[in-house]
């Protein structure tokens, strides 16, 4: 007989045969996705009631006359019953249209489409060096534990945490543009111009922002690693005559992965946002400019459908955080 | 009864007997002292630690010169002094912007717009966020189910791109972009109270107050409220610098205090395009924002440490 046992994971509960347990959790969690989703759309769509005033009046500028109001009210559908707004967003935005922008009069997903690539390129150097200066700084950290090497590494995390990402991003370009010439302070190469040129023109963009990143890294998978380096299994390992980057790799790493999991997803939302500022250091047109474009213009559609790629990007970003939790927990599999 | 304990506890007696001699002097140490109320026990171990008081003079300093700032200001926050892009002198201790405004001066009436923009803001994300989160933590059932899942749509956004669109619905402004920044945040404050409360809801002296017939409007004043307000007052502290950063970014953008009012996102943002001709200007705007937003962490941290150990944990 197939024992069902409860277990919560996350949201809801799920019911959990001997098999398919992670099958279950992928199911559940993406049955999960789509109320998400439903209430997403319904905070992006009530951006309009924030919109000062008449938005109509507004679009149509100051001193225009009554009648021309009244056709942008009745083409934007002002109009029509709230609820029917709403539907009419979630039916245009089931069909994958976005909108047009009000500015531009072009499809907002074709500026999306255009300006997103800078903006995701910029968020993954970014997390790529969040990743690669974060990890070893937050292990060396917690195994020395107490000793100046920790304290000097907690200081700098500390400070990093506070930095605000476009001050840095400056002071980046002040030394290694200005001063020694390094590396390009602005503008963006394609990635289908090549790797070389790409990264040559993110790296500093991407250090500004990663840097913040990195110190919450350090922060949180010191306190991970010093929780999982004082478990017993640790004592065993080493009194088997273990050496020790075996030991902390191997065997406290991969126990501190869920929390450095955890931080590395929120992080990357958190870098999604902090990228469209640092944009606007680094004369990059990405999503940021857009959006600041759009704010300019009165262009709601237009910062509605870069809310909505935001919002999609990051709780795809979520869901893989949560699956890959099956994964790093052999504990959530087993039982 | 000495003998059935000394079974139980391994070591033996003489260590045993060593951990109650032990307790005993920390008592006498206690008792000599006279009892202690919660407060001084919580205001010892936060003046224990050095960087949370150094961060506390710190905040203490900036409130002073954001009262009195105006008399403290050599120069008017949009004086014209003449002199231009001016890097650090004896009449301009933080050299001059390109319009030739003081850039110390504009600091310091900068500092009464950080403060009351951060502030605020985080009083918008507890008045918005507290009372779903009690109601949540308190009642259950779908009413718990409902607020949870609104709680975690608004945590789906990248926050400062929720405060971005927000902002940039209502238009740019100092006062909308701390009602965004507000909104951004109160659904971290809904989490942290619902965890707390449901936290609290399993205590014994909760149990004893329902089965004495109290009322649930009595057990949320008299019980609960109480017992969450150290963890209320961890979160804020915590949020402080988090909102002092985002006005900031907001700032810079454009979108949060609006030129020519001095805010050092705003004088970051002057100072960056003019950073070609006088590197320095960015350098005391973004001074300040990363001093005063570490003198919130570590005092944000430092009365987490000096709360109770449940506290600490959380």
């Amino acid at each position: 007989m197939v024992q069902y046992r409860r277990r919560t994971i996350g949201v809801g509960i799920a019911f959990v045969g001997e098999g398919g347990f992670v099958a279950k959790l992928i199911a559940q969690r993406l049955l999960s996705f789509i109320p998400q989703l439903f209430l997403v759309s319904l905070i992006v769509f009530c951006l309009v009631l924030l919109v000062p005033g008449d938005p109509a009046t507004t679009l149509a500028g100051e001193d225009a006359p009554p009648e021309v109001v009244e056709s942008i009210r009745e083409d934007l559908g002002f109009n029509d019953p709230l609820v029917e707004q709403y539907a009419r967003m979630v039916g245009r935005l089931v069909q994958g249209d976005l909108g047009t922008s009000i500015t531009t009069n072009v499809p907002v997903s074709e500026a999306l489409k255009e300006n997103a690539p800078v903006t995701l390129s910029l968020t993954f150097v970014a997390m790529t060096f969040a990743i690669l200066i974060g990890v070893p700084l937050g292990i060396l950290a917690a195994y020395h534990s107490g000793r100046s090497l920790d304290r000097f590494f907690t200081l700098i995390a500390t400070l990093g945490v506070a930095a605000p990402g476009f001050f840095v991003g400056m002071m980046l370009v002040f030394v290694f543009a200005i001063k020694v010439q390094w590396f390009p302070s602005v503008a963006y190469e394609p990635l289908s111009d090549g790797v070389g040129p790409w990264f040559r023109h993110l790296v500093l963009p991407g250090l500004a922002l990663g840097f913040a990143a990195s110190a919450e890294i350090t922060r949180q998978l010191r306190s991970a690693m010093k929780d999982a380096l004082s478990q017993d299994y640790i004592r065993t390992a080493k009194a088997k005559g273990l050496m020790p980057p075996r030991v902390v790799l191997k065997h406290a790493l991969k126990n501190a992965a869920v929390p450095l999991v955890t931080v590395i997803g929120l992080q990357l939302t958190v870098l999604l946002g902090g990228a469209l500022v640092m944009e606007r250091v680094f004369a990059l047109n990405g999503l940021g400019s857009l959006a600041v474009n759009a704010v300019r213009g009165k262009d709601l559609p237009m910062l509605q459908g870069i809310v909505l790629v935001g919002v999609f990007i990051s709780m795809l970003v979520n869901l893989a955080v949560d699956l890959s939790y099956g994964y790093f927990n052999p504990r959530m599999r087993a039982r | 009864m000495t003998d059935i304990a000394a079974d139980r506890i391994p070591g033996g007696p003489e260590v045993w007997r060593a951990h109650a001699e032990g307790h005993r002097v920390e008592q006498e140490i206690d008792e000599s002292e006279g009892p202690i109320s919660a407060r001084r026990r919580f205001a010892r171990r936060f003046f224990r630690q050095r960087a949370a008081v150094v961060g506390l003079a710190f905040l203490v300093l900036l409130v002073i010169v954001a009262v009195i700032g105006p008399w403290l200001a050599p120069y008017g926050e949009n004086e014209l002094t003449g002199k231009l892009l001016s890097g650090p002198t004896a009449q301009h201790w933080l050299g001059t912007d390109e319009s030739g405004r003081d850039t110390f001066s504009r600091l310091i009436f900068a500092t009464r717009i950080a403060l009351s923009a951060a502030f605020s803001a985080v009083g918008i994300a507890v008045a918005l966020g507290v009372i779903p989160g009690l109601l949540a933590g308190l009642l259950g059932r779908w009413v718990d189910y409902t607020v949870m899942r609104v709680v975690e749509a608004f945590l789906a956004f990248p926050p400062l791109l929720l405060a971005l669109a927000i902002n940039g619905a209502m238009g740019p402004g100092l006062r909308n972009a701390m009602l965004a920044i507000g909104i951004v945040y109160a659904p971290r404050f809904t989490r942290m109270v619902r965890g707390a409360v449901l936290a609290v809801k399993e205590e014994t002296f909760i149990e004893a107050a329902r089965s004495m017939g109290c009322s649930t409007g009595k057990i949320l004043t008299a019980h609960v409220l109480p017992n969450i307000l150290s963890p209320l007052v961890v979160q804020i502290s915590l949020s402080l610098g988090f909102t002092l950063l985002a006005e900031a970014a907001l700032s810079f953008l454009g979108l949060g205090v609006v030129p020519p009012e001095a805010s050092w996102g705003t004088m970051l943002s002057r100072a960056y395009l003019k950073f070609f001709q006088q590197p320095f200007l960015a350098i005391p705007p973004g001074m300040m924002i990363l001093l005063t937003v570490l003198a919130f962490n570590v005092v944000g941290d430092g009365i987490r440490d000096s709360f109770g150990r449940e506290i600490r944990r959380s």
